[in-house]
């Protein structure tokens, strides 16, 4: 019943891998013959180019596509019409992909023998040819190197593509898959997030290149379409309530990684005493034609894509609804599934009232908690860290992960399963919480529970006033020392007690995960 | 001489021979007296017959004053004559011929100085046979033009309001309704004197004034009619709108009382307690009655049966009985519980609850839907939630 891989998977992936090496073949065609200039640099006193796109290639490329195109919906005539479009796209790419990096090559011979040709550069000056990136992310790059590593990619990506579409069964092996499943987890999915999220922080001028972000590109390319020949996997992926995720995380990841690459290139600016990119940029445009054509040309796209969206994958609806019986899994939208995830670890009235509101509430406080003037208008990381790891740390980590974790690896009975894992309505998890009066009275003290719920839930009440009365003013006098000293006593106290409550949903989450911890306070009616 | 008069001499042939001086005596006794040749009579005597001919015919009051003969007031010289003699005479003149708006309009120019009210502006300008307070005014002998043969001051011959079709008809007696007011508000102080008051004309009688009804394409030129005529449509608005109201309320009232009672029985008979096995979970009566029968030895080993409430105490989803784990699981936060509804794993906060059980008389188990047991309360001890065996 499930197949790994069966001759639609096959054509499927067969044809996702085209798209993945036409995107390398275009990246190659970039790098090799594009005009490149950086943000925030002038074209003044540059030579011009000696590279051009020929004009032959963009006719074949073009010419292929089309052909193939025209073959797809007129496969009926001629036997065997697929392969003949498949072919042809393919032979487009590895076109494009070879002859870039080739004329990659043959460029750099020609500059470094520093010009025999007509339309090269006089002088020694610097070209079009020599492509610096940004202030702040590193040296000139090698254009005949990258331009070859993306040729190359193409081309690999293109094999397999051939090989899917040829039957052969190229699949992840097993063990890998038993090892991401063995190695997944609650607790390692969320680690692993916030430990990425400190390294993208923290390596920001790596991550922030156009050429390591294109490899993660390419990786991720790769590893999504070795996923999908899993049937769990591909199950999960593809249900129609799940594919909005798999476009929001690449939505997410896409807009992050930009608002970094500013955010870098900014900051490296500011050191050396340039203007930000937004201060380069003019200060108005018109609203006709640039901002109603824009805008004209969004909302068509949209229609469009919303109306293919439609007929391409139904509207999942699910058996008649019962009183008494409930989906198993039984999830709540996706952009909810945060706070479903929420719920595992507190108590409804706490995760489903107090929290959200909490989150609203704080979102709104930001304008009139923020005593940094810095960073009004332009994108920067260095000028204000704080809010800037803070606010992502929320959104992405305590938000956009826990959806995808909700989404992807909750199954039923809400537990958890790796990503390869079949979803079995009857894995036994062993999820055997206690409560906090149970380890301090019972395991640390040896004996029975006081019946008196106050003072059974003592410890707890005293954590909780600790947390919530004791550690704010340390924390003022400390760590915000700074911020008070310039936000005053009632703002930075709200920000503290805040940032307390967003750092109590992971710290709840960590002491389930190694404590078994259920409630600190468990008193009817009211636990925490 | 007036231009009326001059008018009035043209017309009769003797334009040449100016009317001499006005006698007042002269109208009111030979008005009757219309066979006259033209060159003896005067102008008046002229004007008085072409009224008589035209208001015996059809308008009753003129001709009764005529008959009488008899004005109240003493008959005015021709140049004292007030206007509001002047326009009924002319209305009168008017009320038999078949096109009367001239005779109005004709008089409209002449009725500056006011003393007029404007329903008989109004009224004149309609064009329709009121005759109001002319039966007392009337003079016989006004020396009034014949309005049909005043050539210069009508100069369009408009149709009665209600009759209108052509807009230059209407917008003409709107620029003529509009000339009026304002020589109105221009001779008001004028009315105010006792000289106006002296002719007050008599309230017009009910009938007349119900003969001419304006129609509604006519409200809108008057606005007292328009608020006469509102009056009682809001009253019957208003009180069908508040007696609806009070319908609906009436039925949501009543809605909330309904004659059967829907609600199913609370109490439901669910076998011997020897149709159960030690250790079963029954599951049928989970989709229609919400709770599960199980067979159980309890905590001081005692072997007992108890209903236990399908609802997940977490936030109330259907968790699901598993025999192989011998739990119970709700499927949408993965909370667990043991057999005896204790939870043990996942959010939920409290064990599963226990409905009333105990046995009827036939020996069969009854569960009363009525009453809960939480564990948490410490309710579990009470009889009444569990049946031993």
């Amino acid at each position: 019943m499930h197949q790994d891989v069966t001759p639609e998977v096959l054509a499927g992936l067969a044809w996702y891998y085209l798209l993945a090496s036409a995107l390398n073949a275009a990246a190659s065609g970039y790098v090799a013959y594009h005009e490149m200039v950086a943000e925030g640099a002038s074209r003044e006193g540059l030579a011009p180019r000696t590279r051009r796109f020929p004009e032959w290639l963009s006719l074949a490329v073009v010419g292929l596509y089309g052909a193939a195109l025209v073959t797809v919906p007129f496969r009926w005539l001629l036997p065997g019409g697929l392969t003949v479009a498949y072919g042809l796209a393919s032979l487009a790419n590895g076109l494009l992909a070879l002859t870039a990096g080739a004329d990659a090559a043959h460029f750099a011979e020609v500059h470094g023998s520093s010009g025999t040709q007509a339309d090269e550069t006089a002088g020694g000056g610097p070209s079009l040819d020599d492509h610096v990136p940004a202030v702040g992310l590193g040296g000139p790059i090698n254009r005949t190197l990258w331009s070859l590593v993306w040729s190359v990619v193409a081309v690999v990506f293109q094999a397999i593509g051939l090989t899917y579409f040829f039957k052969g069964p190229l699949i992840l092996p097993r063990f890998v898959r038993a090892g991401v499943d063995y190695a997944a987890g609650p607790t390692t999915v969320f680690l692993g997030a916030t430990l990425l999220f400190a390294a993208v922080v923290a390596f920001r001028r790596v991550f922030a290149g156009g050429l390591v972000a294109f490899g993660i590109v390419d990786l991720a390319l790769l590893a999504f379409g070795l996923s999908l020949t899993d049937a769990d996997f591909r199950e999960i992926v593809a249900k129609p309530d799940n594919v909005p995720i798999v476009g929001l995380i690449v939505l997410v990841a896409g807009f992050t990684w930009f608002a970094l690459r500013r955010a870098v290139i900014n900051d490296a600016r500011r050191e050396a005493d340039l203007p930000v990119l937004e201060a380069l940029e003019p200060d108005k445009v018109l609203t006709w034609p640039d901002l109603v054509y824009t805008e004209l040309i969004c909302m068509v796209a949209l229609t469009l894509f919303l109306i293919v969206w439609a007929v391409v994958l139904p509207a999942p609806l699910e058996q008649p609804a019962k009183a008494t019986e409930a989906p198993n899994p039984s999830k709540a939208p996706w952009y909810f599934l945060g706070l479903q995830e929420m719920l595992v670890y507190f108590d409804p009235w706490l995760a489903g009232v107090a929290f959200p509101s909490l989150i609203i509430l704080g979102l709104c406080a930001i304008p009139y908690i923020d005593a940094n003037k810095e960073g009004s208008g332009y994108y920067t990381i260095a000028a204000r860290p704080f809010a800037y790891v803070v606010f992502l740390f929320g959104f992405l980590v305590l938000w956009i992960v826990l959806i995808v974790l909700g989404t992807f690896l909750r199954g039923p009975n809400w537990n958890f399963f790796g990503p390869y894992e079949r979803w079995e309505p009857h894995k036994v998890v062993p999820l055997n919480n206690v409560d906090l009066s149970d380890l301090v009275w019972v395991r640390a003290l040896g004996r029975a529970k006081p019946s008196w719920a106050l003072l059974r839930e003592a410890p707890g009440l005293a954590l909780l006033a600790f947390y919530l009365l004791a550690l704010p003013p340390v924390l003022l006098r400390t760590v915000f020392q700074d911020y008070r000293a310039r936000a005053g006593l009632t703002r930075s106290l709200t920000t503290v007690v805040l940032l307390l409550m967003m750092a109590a949903l992971p710290l709840k989450m960590i002491l389930r995960w190694t404590l078994n911890l259920k409630y600190v306070i468990a008193i009817p009616g009211f636990n925490i | 001489m007036s231009v009326q008069e001059k008018l009035a001499a043209a017309r009769s042939g003797n334009s040449a021979k100016p009317a001499g001086e006005p006698s007042p005596a002269v109208a009111a006794s030979t008005a009757p007296a219309p066979a006259g040749p033209p060159k003896t009579m005067s102008v008046k005597e002229k004007l008085a017959a072409a009224r008589a001919g035209g208001t015996t015919k059809h308008a009753p009051k003129p001709a009764t004053a005529d008959q009488t003969d008899a004005p109240p007031a003493a008959s005015p010289a021709v140049g004292a004559m007030s206007v509001t003699e002047k326009l009924a005479a002319a209305r009168a003149g008017g009320a038999g011929r078949p096109a009367p708006a001239p005779a109005a309009t004709s008089a409209a120019p002449a009725a500056k100085p006011g003393g007029m009210s404007v329903k008989q502006k109004l009224a004149a300008a309609r064009g329709v046979a009121t005759a109001p307070e002319t039966a007392t005014v009337e003079t016989a002998s006004s020396p009034t033009p014949v309005p049909a043969q005043v050539p210069t001051a009508a100069p369009r011959v408009l149709p009665p309001l209600a009759e209108m079709t052509d807009p230059r008809d209407l917008a003409e007696a709107l620029r003529r309704a509009g000339a009026k007011k304002d020589q109105e508000a221009a001779a008001r102080p004028a009315v105010a004197t006792s000289a106006a008051a002296a002719a007050v004309p008599a309230r017009p009688r009910r009938e007349d004034v119900l003969g001419e009804r304006p129609d509604r394409s006519q409200v809108r030129v008057d606005r007292r009619g328009l608020f006469v005529y509102a009056t009682w449509w809001v009253v019957v608005g208003w009180l069908a709108f508040a007696a609806a109201l009070a319908l609906l309320s009436a039925m949501m009232i009543r809605y909330l009382f309904p004659n059967a009672d829907a609600e199913p029985p609370s109490t439901v008979k669910v076998g011997l307690p020897t149709d159960y096995e030690p250790g079963d979970v029954s599951e049928r009566f989970k989709d229609q009655w919400g709770f599960w029968i199980v067979r159980n030895v309890d905590d001081r080993g005692r072997d007992v049966i108890y209903a236990l409430q399908t609802y997940c105490t977490h936030l109330g989803c259907p968790p699901s009985w598993l025999p192989g784990e011998q739990k119970f699981k709700c499927p949408c936060h993965g909370s667990g519980f043991y057999k005896d509804g204790a939870n043990f794993e996942g959010p939920a906060p409290r064990p599963l609850e226990r409905y009333k059980i105990g046995l009827a008389d036939d020996g069969q188990i009854v569960v009363d839907k009525g009453q809960t047991f939480r564990k948490d309360l410490d309710q579990w001890s009470d009889p009444d939630s569990f049946l031993a065996v």
